[in-house]
């Protein structure tokens, strides 16, 4: 996996670019991008549809190749893509289990459950996710966030399909993360549901322009 | 947990087996029908029908192997978690195995008797079949795996994947043919087991690469 | 020059572009003569077979061409293993020009065998064993370009191609073994090359002569489709803009 070097992070940096850009069939998406994100910080990425936003999410976390310019990013890292990554025939509590092996750890079923029940879905929680409606399913997605024990969240588009009482819980979650000594990056093409520590604005670029860089 | 999830996913939804068996039943009726008449004792071409019909019903099922967990991001999420990817790729070969190859193994009996096949050969073909069917999911786990994400998988996974299965259904195909007329496996069976093995040594990697280069589309 | 200046000019697309020239005319010239000469001496001057008579000759198409076939698979093979491993971009250049080549030739092994086998066997398609692997290797030919076909990405397809050149490439001894293997099991007698007596060198001569043009010729083809689609490929650079603005398009790429 071709990640960026993480000897270079400082320890309380988790996500540093420098003039990295993104290609896709050979055409680059966007003008440089040199940001950091600290411990405790979170960075919302801007633009418009097709600008790039999913594109550089991946890229951090090596799941898109074709970049020019250099990144590091912590190695224990949370993604959460437009897809949940939720397994349809499982229900939430399952689907919660399945990551926590899927990262290493020992099935604890009791802190799945405590965090389903934190996001509302407590009633759901033995009901496999076919059933449950996008924002529920998005509800157990973030669930499996607050039980995933990752301090970096990369989120794409986290407040799509959600409600507004139900994006102000998210923002409240957002905020305890950070307290908590996590950090965020995530894409939102929403209007301002969020107040991040530092936000960046994805713009088209010019053929001529990437010459001279 | 890893391993219960693709379990659990056959048990609710037991289609993944049922459908590959019934286009199974169905083949051999076909076959009956078109060949029986022609034939009229089908007990010699039994062995090889088998292995056609084997495979071409665990293709029915191949191309389901990673579209699911593709379309709904779990496959994203499998090769970015901490458990070691080539560890997640022998256990999707071997749940696929279990619900297809196994499921052939254990029917094909029924379908030699319905065919004709001389009884004392149930045992080789059997063995026969435990052999060779992994190569027929592990070479099929690399197909399915570059053809994930392009949508129209289906036709273009048989395509790729045919012409690289043929030594496994010559291989297993003329050792049931052997048996019949002398007894012998005729090398055979080694060589089946060869081709499996080959296949257990490459195939994970090449699926594995295969499954990063679907999820960077 | 070092050994890695040397390696890392392979990498780049327009220094192959420019190298690749001279040697692609080289070669393009030396099949010619080999070819003609090779034609000329085969049909009109070698013996006829004592037992085939004149329709042996079309073996002098029909052995390069099959020989040529699964030689360009294991270039494609071998092209995919290195573009894996060391991320250039001109071994997938060469892979897709080396694809309708291999498929053309394939097919051409099969036809020319067929049009063989009618008078030899009396049929047009017999299921022998080198029949069937010349078919089986037209299908891993065909697998290849339908994935072509259907991937965009340019990125992701040199990918996916590489991963199952290589693939089939480790399958095709399997292939012939097995094709083999299965014709001993059924027909245990059967005329094959090996028992054949041995060919006078009148016959054998220019026979070496079509397999050095042929080989000749694909390293010419293959090299130029490579410059075409080098071209094509990195039409947005200045380098070849330039090219393109100068007026002297034929004489570059020809």
């Amino acid at each position: 996996m071709s990640l960026g070097n993480t000897a270079l992070l400082d320890e309380n940096i988790t996500v540093e670019t420098k003039n990295l850009l993104c290609f896709r069939d050979d055409r680059c998406l966007f003008a440089p991008i040199s940001e950091e994100v600290r411990v405790g910080g979170s960075l919302e990425v801007k633009g418009r549809n097709g600008s790039g936003k999913t594109t550089l999410l991946r890229a951090l976390i090596g799941l898109h190749r074709q970049t020019r310019g250099s990144f590091s990013i912590s190695t224990s890292f949370l993604y959460q893509g437009h897809k949940l990554g939720l397994d349809e025939s499982m229900t939430p509590v399952e689907n919660l289990v399945w990551f926590q092996a899927l990262n290493g750890r020992k099935a604890n079923q009791s802190s799945a459950f405590r965090n389903i029940d934190f996001v509302g879905l407590a009633e759901k929680a033995d009901t496999p996710c076919q059933f449950l409606s996008a924002g529920q399913k998005k509800k157990v997605s973030i669930a499996r966030w607050l039980d995933s024990e990752k301090k970096l969240w990369l989120l794409d588009e986290p407040f799509t399909s959600l409600d507004t009482e139900s994006s102000n819980v998210l923002v409240s979650i957002f905020d305890k993360h950070l307290v908590n000594g996590g950090s965020i990056v995530y894409s939102n093409h929403i209007d301002a549901v969020y107040t991040p520590s530092s936000e960046v604005r994805l713009e088209p670029v010019e053929l001529e322009d990437l010459e001279e860089c | 947990m890893l391993v219960r999830r693709e379990f659990i996913a056959i048990a609710r939804n037991p289609s993944l087996v049922i459908n590959p068996l019934m286009f199974l039943l169905m083949a051999v009726t076909i076959f009956a029908i078109t060949l029986k008449p022609i034939l009229g004792d089908m007990g010699r071409a039994a062995g090889g029908l088998i292995w056609v019909l084997v495979l071409l019903s665990s293709l029915t099922s191949l191309d389901s192997l990673f579209r699911k967990d593709y379309d709904n991001g779990t496959l994203e999420q499998l090769l970015l978690g901490e458990v070691n990817p080539f560890f997640l790729v022998l256990m999707k070969c071997f749940t696929h195995w279990c619900s297809s190859g196994l499921v052939m193994v254990i029917v094909a009996p029924v379908i030699a008797m319905s065919l004709g096949l001389s009884q004392d050969l149930y045992g080789s073909l059997v063995l026969c079949l435990l052999v060779g069917t992994p190569a027929i999911s592990l070479i099929g786990l690399v197909g399915a795996a570059l053809t994930v994400a392009l949508g129209r998988g289906g036709a273009l996974l048989s395509l790729l994947i045919l012409p690289i299965m043929f030594p496994v259904v010559i291989f297993g195909g003329g050792s049931i043919d052997s048996l019949v007329m002398s007894g012998e496996f005729g090398g055979g069976l080694i060589w089946l087991f060869a081709t499996s093995m080959l296949a257990l040594g490459v195939a994970p990697i090449a699926t594995l690469f295969a499954l990063r280069l679907s999820i960077e589309i | 020059m070092s050994a890695k200046t040397w390696f890392h000019q392979w990498g780049s697309p327009r220094w192959f572009f420019e190298k690749a020239k001279p040697v692609s005319t080289v070669l393009g010239l030396l099949s010619l003569v080999f070819l003609s000469l090779g034609i000329i001496w085969g049909l009109a001057f070698a013996p006829e077979d004592y037992q085939q008579g004149n329709s042996f000759r079309i073996m002098y198409v029909h052995v390069p061409s099959a020989l040529l076939c699964q030689s360009l698979y294991l270039f494609m093979g071998i092209a995919g293993f290195i573009g894996l491993v060391w991320r250039m971009k001109l071994t997938d250049v060469a892979i897709s020009a080396a694809i309708p080549l291999g498929m053309m030739l394939t097919a051409v092994a099969l036809i020319t065998g067929s049009l063989w086998g009618r008078p030899t066997w009396g049929t047009w398609w017999e299921w022998d064993g080198r029949t069937v692997s010349t078919l089986v290797l037209f299908f891993l030919y065909f697998g290849i370009y339908a994935l072509r076909q259907a991937i965009k990405d340019s990125s992701t397809k040199a990918n996916a191609t590489a991963i199952i050149a290589m693939v089939g490439t480790l399958n095709i001894p399997i292939i012939k073994y097995s094709v083999d293997w299965w014709h001993t099991l059924h027909q245990p007698a059967t005329f094959t090359i090996t028992e054949k007596p041995a060919m006078p060198s009148e016959m054998w001569l220019p026979f070496l002569v079509m397999v050095i043009g042929f080989y000749c010729f694909a390293g010419h083809n293959v090299i130029s489709r490579m410059r075409i689609e080098i071209l094509r490929r990195e039409s947005g650079s200045a380098w070849v803009r330039s090219i393109a603005m100068s007026g002297e398009k034929a004489r570059y790429v020809f």
